[in-house]
């Protein structure tokens, strides 16, 4: 399957839930762009996803917009001890849900869509891939931006979803 | 404490009246999210419902189900080290009479008819919000609800359609 349709999927129900469920606009300032790397922040979350989709997705934040959905999600004051926790938590969950959300419709009849449990990176990082279809969109919120990928695992013969399934 | 420029609730977030328990329950939560176990914890508590404890994966969940006795688990189904349809299936062969209800993403469809099978009384979709917990909570202790599976996504997007097992 073509990236554009699934990544096109993920961006809609990212846009949804941050207006439905975080209450704070968003706006695609970049859609569908081929890259060649990743630069992943600390709390970028990955998930694998399996089926005939057989993609990688990441979502990387902005600190500020992802301590303000932390907040938000929380719903509560957070103590600071947890706080990093917290956000981990936020950010692997609003991957979650997106992702759960935006594979649905994607899915043949019958199919059951995989998905693994969202892994959170600790360190800033990159991925390069010269030879792997990436595609990036930029989401802008008035609390910061974050970016949404997909890799085309199919054409990684080292990296593929189905690896973390 | 963090204090980021936020001025509403959990309340005002869902923009709903918490609903309260005809009869309070001791629940067990079981989510490898801590953010999402703190969320539903939040809601049981302003409903009237015990908190019994918190497990962060299928293993756990077993071993506090049997420590614990709940009269209702929460069960995530994405989870490392045990997923919970694992946990449904070792939790209701301990137990027959356990009281599991499935939380789940969208588009997991397929891994909720597999826990409903093993035993699970019913699910609710993410993201949470305290109208849907009720009415999940309820329909789990309520024997007399039409049994249904759900067979296609639009049946799944519907909560009235909450799933009572009749294996």
């Amino acid at each position: 399957m073509r990236l554009e349709p699934i990544l096109k999927s993920m961006t809609d129900n990212s846009i949804a839930f941050l207006q439905e469920s975080m209450e704070i606009t968003s706006e695609v300032d970049a859609e569908n762009l081929v890259v060649q790397q990743i630069t992943l922040n600390r709390h970028t979350a990955m998930i694998g996803i399996g089926g005939h989709l057989n993609v990688l997705f990441y979502i990387v934040y902005e600190e500020p917009l992802l301590d303000y959905l932390t907040q938000v999600f929380a719903g509560e004051e957070i103590p600071s001890e947890e706080y990093e926790e917290f956000k981990i938590s936020a950010a692997g969950e609003i991957a979650n849900i997106i992702v759960g959300h935006a594979i649905a419709p994607l899915a043949k009849q019958g199919e059951t869509i995989n998905i693994t449990p969202p892994a959170i990176t600790e360190q800033a990082q990159s991925i390069i891939r010269s030879k792997c279809h990436i595609l990036k969109t930029k989401l802008v919120t008035s609390q910061g931006a974050m970016c949404l990928y997909l890799i085309g695992s199919d054409t990684c013969s080292d990296l593929s979803a189905r690896d973390y399934l | 404490m963090i204090h980021i420029n936020i001025t509403r609730t959990q309340d005002d977030h869902q923009n709903i009246a918490v609903p309260k328990a005809a009869k309070p329950l001791k629940i067990l939560i079981v989510d490898d999210s801590l953010i999402l176990r703190r969320n539903m914890a939040g809601m049981l508590l302003s409903m009237g419902h015990t908190v019994a404890g918190e497990a962060k994966n299928g293993n756990e969940a077993i071993l506090q189900y049997m420590q614990l006795k709940p009269d209702l688990v929460t069960m995530d189904i994405t989870m490392p080290d045990m997923d919970g349809i694992a946990a449904v299936k070792e939790i209701r062969a301990k137990d027959p009479k356990a009281n599991i209800i499935m939380v789940t993403s969208h588009g997991q469809e397929e891994m909720v008819i597999s826990a409903i099978k093993a035993g699970a009384k019913g699910y609710l979709l993410k993201p949470l919000d305290a109208q849907k917990l009720s009415i999940s909570i309820a329909k789990a202790f309520n024997d007399d609800v039409k049994k249904i599976v759900p067979s296609s996504i639009s049946h799944f997007d519907d909560i009235d359609d909450i799933v009572i097992p009749e294996f």
